[in-house]
């Protein structure tokens, strides 16, 4: 019992600082951001170097992938979908490689509350910035009086606390399931941790990234959905 | 891990920008416009196949209208044809029933004609026979006119059915009959 504790309290304490050629630190989730982008973007170069105009099998999938991502993004944000989904491509691709380090031996950057914080911080930007954006300065004040003047004050509040929620869930969601993750592996070492890591690690993180991409592409779309 | 760190946060935000020039450049961009052509391209192909598919059945019915027009001609040409052959036929060959016709005729006429001339020669053959023979039996040359004048009022008197204009000999008798009934 009091190794279980020690594991719980090791495991949410605060990262470690990562010294970057000696000359300054960064916070390990920014060092490990570092080497995800470097993979997933050395990734992109490999899958599109010879896209065909008749697709082979790896990129059929990587069409199917894509396709039906924009197709989403078409659905819930209409005509100006291609402005906003590289964006909300690039959350996606970036939320589930941070959740999904963890198999690769990396500490999950998104167990790191600055990281989330991060990322609900763009949505508040591309939420209320697309608001403006396409509404125009008056129409963008106007929506938070909408459907009624009544739910002013709530509209106000949600532009906190939609992000918060979703900085929140992504990172209790992620930190809970390392620090289980910590404790079964102390507990059973070997083989009894595969079958929970595929739950915690795999489906929990991809679902997490799903909920936060569907989210914020939600919000996006009431912020800039047109009236009829 | 519980507190915000500004720097971690800045970090974040570049990092996140960086990788979404990156993405966007080298891994959205490219199959969303492969993807995105090749849609235009089906769907261009699909346009100029109902297009000529159109065009196909556009030629077709020309095709066939054209067919039935020309059916319908060579049926009226052919009925044409064979009126004008019937026609014709009709024409040579009442001309050539005219032609037969007249040569009938002309060839009757002929004969009338020959049998008339042969006819007077004979008489003037048989007359001259029976003068002979009237000379001989009366033993004396007959030459005078009046012996002529006689012998030909004989011969008028003998065969007076043939109803000859006068002056000319009857066709009937021939030498022999006509030196029997001397």
């Amino acid at each position: 019992m009091d190794k279980l504790k020690e594991v719980l309290a090791e495991s949410m304490a605060g990262t470690p600082a990562v010294s970057v050629f000696g000359l300054f630190d960064v916070p390990e989730s920014v060092a490990v951001t570092w080497i995800l982008m470097a993979l997933v973007t050395a990734a992109s170069f490999i899958l599109t170097r010879s896209l065909q105009r008749i697709p082979g099998g790896r990129q059929t999938l990587l069409e199917l992938a894509i396709g039906a991502f924009n197709h989403f993004c078409e659905e819930n944000l209409g005509r100006h979908w291609r402005s906003f989904a590289p964006w909300l491509f690039t959350v996606a691709v970036y939320i589930a490689a941070a959740n999904l380090a963890g198999l690769i031996g990396l500490a999950p950057p998104t167990r790191d509350l600055t990281v989330t914080a991060a990322l609900a911080l763009m949505s508040m930007i591309l939420i209320y910035g697309a608001q403006f954006r396409f509404r125009g300065f008056s129409g963008g004040f106007k929506k938070f009086a909408q459907p009624t003047p009544v739910l002013l004050p709530i509209n106000l509040m949600e532009i906190f606390i939609r992000p918060l929620s979703l900085c929140m869930r992504l990172f209790g969601n992620v930190l809970a399931a390392y620090v289980i993750m910590e404790m079964i592996k102390t507990l059973a070492p070997a083989v009894i941790p595969i079958a929970f890591s595929l739950y915690f690690d795999i489906f929990d993180g991809l679902i997490q990234t799903l909920v936060f991409v569907f989210l914020t592409t939600l919000f996006l779309g009431e912020s800039i959905e047109e009236n009829e | 891990m519980l507190q915000i760190s500004w720097s971690g946060l800045l970090w974040t935000v570049i990092n996140l920008l960086v990788f979404y020039l990156l993405l966007k450049k080298f891994l959205w961009q490219p199959v969303t416009d492969k993807i995105e052509s090749r849609q235009k391209e089906i769907r261009q192909n699909l346009a100029i196949a109902e297009e000529q598919k159109m065009q196909t059945a556009k030629v077709k019915a020309d095709y066939d209208a054209r067919l039935a027009q020309a059916e319908e001609e060579s049926q009226g040409l052919l009925r044409q044809a064979e009126n004008r052959g019937r026609r014709e036929y009709q024409a040579i060959l009442a001309s050539a029933q005219a032609a037969a016709e007249a040569l009938a005729g002309e060839t009757r006429r002929q004969l009338e004609a020959d049998r008339t001339a042969m006819l007077a020669e004979v008489r003037k053959e048989v007359a001259g026979l029976a003068m002979l023979a009237a000379s001989q039996v009366a033993g004396r040359q007959l030459g005078g006119s009046d012996d002529r004048a006689l012998l030909e009022e004989f011969l008028a008197k003998e065969h007076p059915a043939e109803g000859l204009p006068a002056g000319q000999y009857p066709p009937k008798p021939l030498p022999s009959e006509a030196g029997g009934s001397l």
